[in-house]
């Protein structure tokens, strides 16, 4: 033992723990070693087992092993990745050497899927394995994007925001809440994955039907993402990856230059109706006089309080020119800013070609009596917006020991420090939606290099969004994480084994940031600096302990079985503090303390995380290899979804498979290498839902239930105000999934095919239903079980391996999804989503797909006056847009409004390819999605006459007038505030595209050459992302993301049925250029 | 029992060593026994007894309260300020400026006291209103709906637990005095309701469905007389309301269905005897514009406010629904609306006399800075005769503004060309006040309070009841107080470059219509911005022809208004929100939509 102890501490630096002090057995003892059948080399890392028991070891560098049995006739069962496994019997022989012969078949891989592990043949429900290799050789910040079109039934949502997470859909939609997917990683829960260093993963499984799922209970209603990290194995070495890429913006909008501004100014006074004049004020065009007709640019748009202002004018001597932060609105500050008469490209000035570069250092090995991996790793990505980043520094440490035959203990810890700028997608106010917002005529700068910005008559209300990024610059974001678990299995009675697994998910945060007075804002400049800091913190612990036993019954029965028990919960607290009024605005004195308000106000809150108890318990039979059973229960309480009455919910699932290729008649088939049959059925539970809405309570509001009920001007009683209405019949929603499988495996296992058809049928919806206001006011939506949905689809994975020589391979791998939703009967006549600037776009009704997009069709336009006289309708008139009068009434009410979009795709597929000839290596992925609507909600912003900002190009020249009355958009007209001011099928746009997601070429190094330099391995490689997109869509990318996900929603429950498939102004995915090497030593 | 991670480590350390001592007693048949079996059954047992408990999963939420823990004095009275709390229409639903207890957004610029105001593109739902073109869709009507009946189920939950039993300590004068002012709460959010869409269903503290063909003043009444009834004449806080409130706001419910004569007997009882909640009888404050300064809130004329307090950082409970009718320049920065009409500038016009030019006033308009820029020479006209209340009400170039020094004219002004010249002044802060009665955040959130019904109003009203059924005299001596309050130096905006020329009216009415027109007028002016003017067109029945007759004039100023016209028996009412109608059918209630929409 001794031995034992020195050889681990000198061959694993990282051990920690060494806990049991000696061996209790005394048994024969067999050595053996496990060679390759064709080169003779030794095969570290294999499995070796005493069949049908949990009892097992692994071969160490050498390809040695050794194992105790106490009985001559065990059979060791050895398995290894890549090859067939084999079953040596050991009768009397104490060494033994074992050939294992390579295989293309992947069928003996063992898969993690959930509490515990099978082999990929013997699964009956419907997994997808995701090609890892593939995955991370596609760079990115996170896991949840790069697994877009990796897996068949996957469908993600991504943005370009460094570090921003994606929303991942496992087989489309079956709840009106957050359809988010169950994260494990080792074992742990995790609240979001997007924090994972890529590069760690090992291995990833996405569990999609009930009966694959079932064991995890209510959260797994979405589908399960199990992700196991990399252990260490073989010899000790040496692994460094990096790449340094560069991304860039691939498309912008078509906005309006400073001279075209203009004339469109004035299309929009000559258009209105009954307009005589024939000179018109066109704001700082023509000095803001009523002049002239033509618009003519003036020199500068600001000269203290004048706007457009000509040359010459004394107004704008630069001598004027002053700026006092302390006094940005009055005698202080004179600002003088020109017009830039070409026009600014504010995308130009927001954006850039921003490099992102990660390297990743590995130190890893393993023996038969334990394993460590050692990874530091640094990620930075900067963002095509100026000023956004997102920087993890990483730390993983995984060690595994078999203490004792009967005992492996270990741990997968990932620690992290993430500091970033981020960049609040799909909102109004950021940057992209503000670099549309700012008219041509305004310059980034002013004259003396000040910001230059909306201030001045008729600049329309945005702000200077570079200025914005800059200030931001040096605020604060940053977070450290741990993720990671600690697990003991100890295997006792031959056949048991008693696993205890405790998971963290832990962050806590920081941030402050300072907001100086925007001088050159036309709105909100006023103000003396404000600052905010605060922290928070959170966490989220799994624990679970589970009895496995495993035995093979008359060398035909395999039976397994696990009992389990497990622990949920996690909470958190927020503090926050804020001031203003600074007498300096130097970083300096970005503290609290430096503010001069007398009373600086503070916040904090506690959150708790739902806990569950489960009791889980799964059975797995298979009969002669040929037959399979498996079953699962779980029996789940939820802490904070549901009340007394429905607190608990009893889930299950089963499923049956058939390998008919092992039936006597198909046996002589010599193409078919293995064939399977898989039926499921389960029944899951979801909670998710808002949190203690079975209760009714009142909450102390000082925002808006405080009154100064003693008259005075300066202080205020606190007062309460009801929350919610508790609805204490609240219940578990159930989903029923039926899924039909077939596995195939053919020429020489060549050809691998996994196709699954399934149903599912979610009963009880949960939602938040708006209660009537009339009678209850503004309260809380109010959970209810309010109905049914439908999800049917078809997963397809098809693989190919061809070997054409020794010096040619080529992979090629193809997913499909697709599925189709609908909403069943539902309590109310329909749901809608959020409202935006105007009436909400989606609306989910009996018989449409959730959250389908609702509004007026647009039938072409009022050509002349007999035609608007033939229809009452709001906002009408010649060269209006016309909507299509549904019911025939001749009026158009909110009657006329129907359905004019889904947001679902038809299909989504996606297409690997990759070869290697001699040391040259080619990587090619396709994605295509291929229909699915989108609302481009930017045209609510650059089409309309909504606010002052710029306009497309289409406005000016495919307006309609008496010479264009095919045109996209209705007559310019600066009295119309109503046109594009309701959803209109003019939003609504084809979402289709197909996308070059990725193109590589590395070069591997011959290995004679390096291995002077004591170099195992080095490999080099030229990668393309995002290189092209084929689509119809007109704003900036069609890969949008729901609205304001990421990881900054840490708890937010993210409903899809609100904001569904429209386009706020996305951060685009960016075309990223990568040079990258791997390095083995 | 709540379980964690060191109770799992010490659970972990006590399995280790428990097998450790085993070991050393070298009971080798026992420690196999362990091993193999005792110790995992031990261990498995205790975690399913532990995952098993059922307490683990009962959880509370943090910081909210159940209903029982809200069932005291305190609670109940803690319920009535957050009731109170909503008046202001802030916070509730949209933004403040939607829900704002003034209506200035929607009733304000449908009226002819003001445009909408800033540029085209702001705010296209409001320009839809002041074209009389709105649309059931537009969500300024739908946060308004949602602000009053959050505010009258914040009544009904004050009444409910009001008249629970269980609450312990509760004298009887406390418990009318809480209901009172939950009653009058009510009554005040269904009578804002009423006058915005006429057919509005009532909701009292037991409906479960409703309609809306059924006129409620009946049950509006019924609200603030049992205010009346049970509400004491003083309250130790100054800003609940009191039974002269109530009577006063319960003589308005009867002056808006014409009923003369129960409002008439009111008024006399008012004017005689009432006082405001802290004890001191109603009367007119020396100074006009006291009214409109937060140090002057709380006094003699002070019947009904919105209480507002704002100071630094405090500002929840700031007045922030007129936030965007501040001028567009200067230290306010935004937002330019609501602007002063010309039609109302003029009106403060005068005869030589001091008296009001009803019929004449919109002949010509008063001279203003209209398509100057600041830098250009500009001077006003100090010789026509203007009401002095002008320049308290509408902020015009040269004119001092507060202690902001003169206004300075077309760089306040976001659009002159769309929005005219004229900026609005009551609701605007002083510079003195800065950061010590505005919010230190946006100023534009102020201490003022916003009078619901002030003393001057009610004796306006007080007059027209007298015209109607009592005495053109009596009514001629209330008008007169008014005005004398107007004509005392004191009213007036020292140094402005105005000729101010106001008396009282100097000889009985030559008729009803006379004193009609008279008192109206006097509304008009007095009370401008202030919430009242279209209602009041609306009440007197003249709306269509007075806006009709505005706007004629007004389309030759304002392009925008070419194709604005108010349409009689429909423009008087808004229209109910399509949402709350699909809201209503969809929980088994009924609404029908107002006539012509």
């Amino acid at each position: 033992m001794k031995k034992i102890l020195r050889r681990v501490r000198s061959q694993l630096p990282l051990i920690l723990l060494m806990l049991l002090t000696q061996s209790i057995l005394a048994q024969k003892s067999i050595n053996g070693r496990v060679i390759d059948k064709g080169s003779k080399s030794a095969i570290p890392n294999a499995s070796v087992a005493l069949k049908g028991t949990s009892t097992g070891t692994q071969t160490n560098a050498n390809g040695t092993f050794t194992i105790k049995t106490n009985k001559a006739d065990d059979v060791l069962t050895i398995t290894s990745v890549g090859y067939d496994a084999i079953d040596v019997s050991l009768g009397s022989k104490d060494s033994l050497l074992i050939e294992m012969a390579p295989s293309n078949s992947t069928l003996n891989e063992i898969l993690v899927t959930g509490y515990t592990a099978q082999r990929k043949k013997d699964i009956t429900g419907s997994v997808s394995v995701v090609n890892t290799k593939e995955l991370v050789a596609n760079p990115g910040s996170n896991v949840e994007s790069l697994l877009q079109g990796r897996a068949s039934g996957v469908t993600v949502g991504t943005s370009g925001v460094p570090g921003a997470g994606a929303s991942v859909r496992i087989r489309g939609f079956t709840t009106f809440n957050a359809n988010e997917p169950l994260y494990i990683v080792d074992g742990a829960r995790i609240s979001a994955i997007s924090d994972l260093n890529p590069n760690d993963i090992e291995s990833m499984q996405v569990l999609k039907d009930a009966s694959a799922a079932a064991v995890y209970g209510a959260a797994a209603a979405n589908g399960v993402i199990i992700v196991t990290t990399k252990k260490g194995k073989g010899q000790s070495k040496v692994t460094y990856d990096a790449y340094y890429g560069v991304q860039s913006l691939t498309k912008k909008y078509d906005l309006l230059n400073t001279e075209e501004y203009g004339k469109y100014l004035l299309g929009l006074q000559k258009g209105i109706p009954g307009q005589t004049g024939t000179s018109f004020n066109l704001g700082q065009y023509n000095g803001g006089k009523t002049s002239t007709s033509s618009p003519v640019i003036p020199e500068y748009i600001l000269a203290g309080t004048a706007s457009g202002v000509q040359a010459g004018d004394p107004l704008a001597d630069p001598n004027l020119y002053k700026l006092d932060l302390n006094d940005v609105n009055g005698n202080g500050t004179y600002l003088i800013v020109p017009a830039n008469k070409t026009g600014t490209d504010w995308m130009d000035a927001i954006t850039q070609n921003a490099p992102m570069m990660n390297h990743s250092l590995t130190v890893s090995g393993g023996t038969g009596t334990g394993n460590y991996l050692f990874g530091i790793n640094y990620f930075n990505q900067e963002g095509i917006i100026k000023y956004t980043d997102y920087k993890r520094y990483s730390v993983r440490a995984n060690t595994n020991f078999t203490v004792k035959n009967f005992l492996k203990i270990g741990e997968n810890l990932q620690v992290n420090y993430i500091d970033r700028h981020g960049f609040t997608n799909q909102d109004e106010g950021n940057a992209i939606s503000m670099a549309y917002r700012m008219q041509p005529i305004v310059p980034v700068f002013d004259l003396k290099g000040n910001y230059a910005g909306t201030r001045g008559s008729n600049l329309g209300n945005a702000s200077n969004p570079f200025a914005n990024l800059q200030r931001g610059s040096d605020n604060v974001d940053r977070k450290v994480g741990i993720i990671g678990s600690v697990y003991a299995e100890i295997a006792f009675l031959k056949y048991f084994t008693l696993k205890t697994v405790l998971g963290m998910d832990y962050g806590t945060s920081h941030y402050y940031n300072f907001g100086v007075p925007a001088y050159e804002n036309a709105e909100g400049r006023g103000g003396t600096g404000n600052f905010n800091e605060g922290e928070s913190f959170g966490y989220l612990t799994t624990w679970y302990n589970t009895l496995g036993f495993q035995k093979i019954f008359a060398d035909k029965h395999d039976v397994k079985f696990l009992l389990g028990t497990e622990m949920v919960q996690g909470s958190g607290r927020d503090m926050d503090a804020s001031t203003n009024n600074y007498f300096s605005f130097d970083r300096n004195f970005w503290q609290i303390n430096s503010g001069l308000n007398t009373t600086p106000s503070g916040s904090s809150y506690e959150f708790r995380y739902r806990k569950y108890s489960p009791v889980i318990a799964k059975l797995d039979y298979v009969y002669n290899d040929k037959y399979l059973l498996s079953a699962s229960f779980r029996r789940d309480g939820s802490s904070n979804g549901f009340g007394p009455n429905n607190k608990y919910g009893n889930f299950y699932s089963g499923s049956l498979g058939w390998r008919i290729s092992e039936e006597y008649f198909m046996k002589d088939i010599s193409w078919l290498n293995d064939l399977k049959l898989r039926a499921g059925y389960g029944y899951l539970g979801n909670d998710n839902i808002i949190d203690f809405g079975f209760l009714t309570t009142f909450e102390f509001d000082r925002g808006n239930a405080s009154y100064p009920i003693d008259g005075g001007n300066t202080g205020f009683s606190a007062g309460l105000r009801h929350n919610g209405v508790g609805n204490p019949n609240v219940k578990w929603e159930e989903a029923y999934t039926t899924n039909i499988g077939l596995d195939a495996s053919i020429l020489d296992s060549r050809i691998n095919i996994v196709l699954d058809v399934y149903r599912r049928l979610t009963k009880d919806l949960l939602y938040e239903r708006q209660l009537d206001p009339t009678i209850f006011g503004n309260v809380d939506r109010q959970p209810t079980n309010i109905g049914e949905m439908t999800n049917r689809g078809v997963d397809l994975s098809v693989s190919y391996r061809a070997d054409i020589s020794g010096d040619f391979r080529f992979d090629a791998g193809l997913t499909f999804s697709l599925y189709r939703n609908e909403v069943g009967v539902i309590a109310d006549p329909f749901f809608e989503g959020n409202r935006s600037r105007i009436d909400p776009f989606n609306r989910s009704v009996t018989g449409q797909p959730i959250s389908s997009f609702y509004g007026y069709i647009i039938d072409g336009f009022f050509q002349n006056q007999a035609e608007v006289d033939a229809i009452e309708q709001s906002n009408e008139g010649i060269g209006k847009w016309r909507y299509k009068d549904l019911n025939g009434d001749k009026k158009i009410t909110v009657d006329d409004r129907t359905f004019m979009g889904n947001p679902h795709p038809n299909f989504t597929a996606g297409l690997n390819l990759s070869a290697t000839y001699k040391n040259f290596d080619f990587a090619a992925f396709l994605y295509w999605k291929n229909g699915g609507e989108i609302v481009n909600y930017v045209r609510y912003w650059t089409d309309f006459n909504t606010f002052q900002g710029n306009r497309d190009k289409r406005v000016l020249y495919d307006s309609w007038t008496p010479d264009n009355r095919n045109a996209k958009l209705p007559v310019l007209d600066a009295s119309d505030g109503a046109s594009g001011q309701v959803p209109v099928s003019y939003f609504v746009e084809n979402g289709g595209y197909l996308r070059m997601k990725n193109l590589a070429i590395g070069y591997t190094i011959p290995t004679a050459t390096m291995s002077r330099f004591g170099i195992e391995r080095l490999r080099i490689y030229l990668q393309a992302q995002n290189l092209f997109t084929i689509t119809d869509y007109t704003g900036l990318d069609p890969e949008i993301t729901t609205q304001q996900v990421g990881r900054d929603d840490y708890r937010a429950r993210r409903s899809d049925a609100n904001s569904l498939g429209v386009d706020f102004g996305n951060f685009p995915t960016p075309r990223i250029i990568t040079f990258g090497l791997n390095v083995t030593f | 029992m709540e379980i964690s991670l060191l109770h799992v480590l010490s659970h972990l350390v006590l399995m280790l060593h428990s097998n450790q001592l085993l070991k050393k007693n070298h009971m080798k048949r026992f420690k196999k026994l362990s091993l193999y079996g005792l110790l995992p059954a031990v261990l498995i047992g205790m975690l399913i007894i532990q995952a098993c408990k059922k307490s683990f999963l009962d959880a509370k939420p943090y910081g909210q309260y159940e209903a029982s823990l809200v069932t005291n004095k305190k609670g109940l009275d803690a319920l009535l300020i957050g009731t109170y709390g909503v008046i202001d229409g802030q916070g509730i639903s949209g933004d403040g400026w939607e829900g704002s207890a003034v209506n200035w957004a929607t009733a304000g610029v449908a009226a002819d006291d003001a445009y909408k105001g800033t540029d085209a593109n702001d705010q296209p739902q409001m320009t839809e209103v002041e074209q009389y073109k709105s649309q059931p869709t537009n969500r300024y009507f739908y946060n308004k709906w949602i602000v009053l009946y959050e505010g009258i189920a914040r009544s009904n939950d004050v009444i409910r637990l009001g008249n629970n039993p269980d609450i312990e300590g509760l004298s009887a004068d406390d418990k009318k005095n809480i209901l009172g002012q939950a009653r009058f709460l009510r009554g005040h959010f269904h009578f804002d309701a009423k006058r915005m869409w006429k057919n509005v269903p009532y909701i009292s503290d037991t409906t479960t469905k409703y309609g809306n063909t059924t006129d409620i003043w009946p049950l509006i009444e019924a609200d603030f007389k049992f205010a009346y009834d049970n509400l004491p004449a003083t309250q130790l806080e100054k800003a609940r309301v009191n039974k002269w409130a109530a009577a006063a706001y319960l003589a308005k419910v009867y002056m808006f269905q014409n009923k003369f004569t129960e409002a008439k007997t009111l008024y006399d009882l008012i004017i005689a005897n009432g006082t405001s909640s802290s004890g001191t009888k109603y009367g007119l404050q020396d100074a006009y514009w006291k009214n409109f300064d937060a140090q002057f809130d709380n006094n003699e004329e002070t019947v009904f406010a919105i209480s507002s307090a704002a100071s630094g950082t405090v500002d929840q409970t700031g007045e922030a629904s007129l936030g965007l009718a501040f001028p567009y320049g200067g230290d306010f920065g935004c937002c330019g609306f609501f602007q002063p009409s010309q039609n109302l500038v003029n009106a403060f016009k005068t005869g030589a006399d001091g008296l009001p030019l009803p019929t004449t006033f919109n002949n010509s308009d008063l001279k203003s800075d209209q398509g100057l820029k600041d830098a250009d020479p500009y001077t006003n006209d100090n010789t026509t005769p203007l009401d002095p209340r002008l320049d308290w009400s509408v902020g015009r170039r040269g004119v001092p503004f507060w202690d902001w020094g003169p206004h300075p004219g077309y760089s306040w002004v976001r659009d002159q060309n769309y929005g005219g010249p004229f900026s609005p002044k009551k609701h605007i802060y002083s510079k003195k006040d800065m950061n010590t009665l505005t919010s230190s955040g946006w100023r534009n959130v102020t201490a003022k309070d916003v009078y619901i019904i002030r003393y001057a109003d009610v004796l306006l009203m007080s007059a027209e009841a007298e015209i109607e059924v009592g005495s053109m005299e009596v009514a001629r001596t209330r008008i007169n107080l008014v005005r004398n309050r107007a004509k005392s130096p004191a009213s007036w905006v020292t140094g402005a470059p105005a000729n101010y020329v106001i008396n009282p009216y100097p000889v009985a009415f030559a008729s009803k219509d006379a004193a009609r027109t008279a008192v109206r007028f006097e509304r008009r002016l007095e009370l401008a911005h202030e919430g009242h003017r279209f209602f009041d067109l609306v009440r007197w029945g003249i709306a269509a022809e007075t806006l009709n007759t505005y706007l004629e004039k007004e389309k030759l100023k304002r392009t925008y208004k070419q194709t604005a016209s108010f349409t009689k028996n429909k423009n008087e009412y808004f229209p109910i929100p399509s949402t709350i109608i699909e809201i209503a059918a969809k929980n088994g209630s009924t609404l029908v939509q107002n006539p012509g929409y």
